[in-house]
């Protein structure tokens, strides 16, 4: 469904990403992990749209990213950044409508909002000041304007891209966000990238992780198959221990002491 | 919007309407002459031709057809003008204090209106029509000039060009003091009283042009508030929304740029109403800016009604400068609002 050949991008002579290539599926969700400063928010932007890549596609449904109507391009594909600029003081729940922006659905919109303000459950923030809110709660808020983005009668081919979603959240909320993301892939067929620093979100919730370093894909496939010690030394650079969940035998990654 | 706020916000709405109302009828009324109520309902009958030829006294009718109306009609207008151009800036910069003067209007029509009343620059056909029209130039080629620095390959950066507005503000403030220092007394006096500005200079002649440069763009800008919106989430989220971002933002600047260069150009400067109004609104109506935009507007010349009122009242048959008045009544008020709302989130 989305499909990027031989991505690069530079900054000056930096190399940024250097021929990355990726295919995204329908229904399914991508971690995209590595250590600090890998590649991993450029190629987000990149595959998002924010930013055009020095060379390679972008595809998306068949079409050149570039080639999208923006609005069009607005209604499949919504993207929850790191960080927000906003500091004026909207209402809650104005915040999530503004995510019906490119949607001309005014009729349908009120219930789409409060669904989805249900889902990452703020229905309790709804009339609340977004500016008076914590860390974790606007990014709850994001997430919920992310998801009305998204959603269209036609249930045609999407995309969600996530920038760290889980950064500012607790446990509880952590899981709740990538359980509805989850859903969302599975439910309705979305497809999507999200960037993620705990292997073990990574690898309760992904379909397929993505590990990048310097700029590159280095390794790609299953938790288990990319989640072991040999593959994160050369990553992160560090001893880790794998173990396995023991209820869904998933890995779960800790830091080796004794190695330290 | 919130069901539950709706009925609030369409009674604040009829509320300012109401009120725009009756200051227009005490803005037409009130002055220097004070004409009865009965004169006013007359004259509009009969221009209206569902009232007999009745007797309205030849002096009340040639004030308020030639002076009070055309004044009353023109502050609406600049008022509404000045007010939505702040709304605009303040979502284009994404900051509550922004101002249409960080574009450089405001200082490159002062510079403009220095040269010309120092100078003594005259246009050979209609010489006056050479201060407005030198303001408006001078307005225009300063924000030319700060768009010229902040549009780096097509793209623009509102960081620079926050920072080319100072500069720029700087340059036509060295140049107007410059010739604030060559000026003679008489010459200061005019200037002086420009950079206070008056909406004395109402006429049914320059109406058509602040109807359609000045108030006109406040029309279209108000379709764009949804956009605005999405702005203030940050240029890269609202470009995820599909807001086509880059000419958004030079919309937002042309507009501004003409009605503010058209307002400052037939009034002077009038400071505070484009800064302080949409702070009002966002006080009574929230932060939305379709709400605001529409807000802005009524407030906005409510405010610069009553300010008009108000100066050439209390010195009357003098006039006392309008930016004066706006300053002195709505500084401490607005103090008295910042201070009784201090609690989170609403700016």
């Amino acid at each position: 469904m989305l499909e990027a050949e031989q991505i690069t991008f530079d900054i000056g002579s930096k190399q940024i990403l250097r021929d990355v290539s990726i295919e995204i599926h329908a229904g399914e969700m991508v971690a995209l992990c590595g250590p600090n400063g890998a590649g991993k928010s450029t190629l987000l932007r990149i595959l998002s749209g924010e930013q055009k890549p020095s060379s390679g596609t972008v595809r998306f449904r068949e079409q050149p990213l570039d080639a999208w109507p923006p609005m069009q391009l607005a209604r499949c594909r919504a993207k929850l950044s790191q960080e927000s600029q906003l500091t004026f003081g909207f209402r809650v729940y104005e915040v999530i409508e503004m995510g019906r922006f490119p949607h001309d659905t005014p009729g349908r919109d009120p219930e789409i909002i409060e669904r989805c303000m249900r889902t990452v459950g703020i229905d309790a923030l709804r009339d609340r000041f977004y500016t008076s809110l914590s860390g974790g709660e606007k990014q709850r808020v994001h997430l919920a304007r992310v998801m009305a983005q998204l959603d269209t009668s036609d249930g045609g081919p999407r995309v969600l891209f996530l920038d760290e979603p889980t950064s500012a959240l607790d446990l509880l909320h952590q899981e709740v966000a990538l359980e509805q993301a989850h859903t969302l892939c599975r439910a309705e067929n979305v497809g999507s990238v999200v960037v993620l620093h705990d292997l073990n979100l990574a690898a309760a919730w992904a379909d397929r992780i993505l590990l990048m370093k310097d700029g590159e894909i280095r390794h790609r496939g299953a938790p288990a198959e990319v989640l072991c010690t040999e593959v994160l030394r050369e990553v992160y650079e560090i001893e880790v221990l794998v173990m396995r969940h023991p209820q869904t035998d998933r890995p779960i990654v800790t830091i080796d002491r004794n190695a330290r | 919007m919130t069901d539950k706020r709706q009925p609030r916000t369409a009674a604040l709405f009829a509320l300012l309407g109401a009120a725009l109302v009756a200051v227009s009828a005490a803005s037409v009324l009130l002055g220097a002459m004070s004409i009865p109520f009965s004169s006013l309902l007359q004259l509009v009958g009969e221009t209206l031709g569902v009232m007999p030829e009745g007797e309205v006294p030849s002096g009340h009718r040639y004030v308020l057809v030639h002076l009070r109306l055309p004044r009353t009609i023109f502050a609406v207008l600049i008022g509404g003008a000045l007010s939505v151009s702040g709304a605009m800036m303040q979502g284009l910069f994404r900051n509550p204090l922004a101002d249409p003067g960080l574009l450089g209007v405001s200082s490159g029509a002062a510079l403009g209106a220095a040269m010309v009343i120092v100078l003594g620059f005259a246009l050979p056909v209609y010489p006056l029509l050479t201060l407005p029209l030198a303001a408006f130039i001078g307005g225009v080629l300063a924000t030319i000039v700060v768009m010229r620095l902040s549009f780096q390959g097509g793209r623009s950066n509102v960081a620079s060009m926050l920072l080319a507005g100072i500069a720029i503000n700087a340059v036509c403030g060295a140049g107007t003091g410059l010739l604030v220092y060559i000026s003679d007394d008489e010459q200061l006096r005019s200037l002086t009283f420009w950079t206070m500005g008056s909406v004395g200079g109402a006429s049914w002649d320059n109406l058509p042009y602040v109807a359609l440069l000045a108030f006109g763009p406040v029309l279209l800008a108000l379709p764009l508030a949804k956009s605005i919106n999405a702005m203030l989430l940050g240029e890269s989220e609202a470009h995820l929304l599909g807001v086509n971002v880059e000419r958004l933002k030079r919309v937002i600047i042309f507009y501004v740029c003409v009605m503010v260069g058209t307002s400052v150009s037939l009034t002077g400067m009038i400071g505070f109403v484009g800064l302080v109004v949409p702070h009002l609104c966002r006080l009574l109506f929230g932060a939305d800016n379709r709400r605001v935009f529409t807000g802005s507007l009524l407030l906005g010349a409510i405010i610069l009604l009553s300010a008009d009122l108000i100066s050439r009242t209390v010195v009357a048959p003098a006039e006392l400068p309008i930016g004066i008045v706006t300053s002195i009544v709505g500084g401490p008020f607005f103090l008295s609002l910042l201070y009784r709302s201090r609690r989170g989130g609403m700016f």
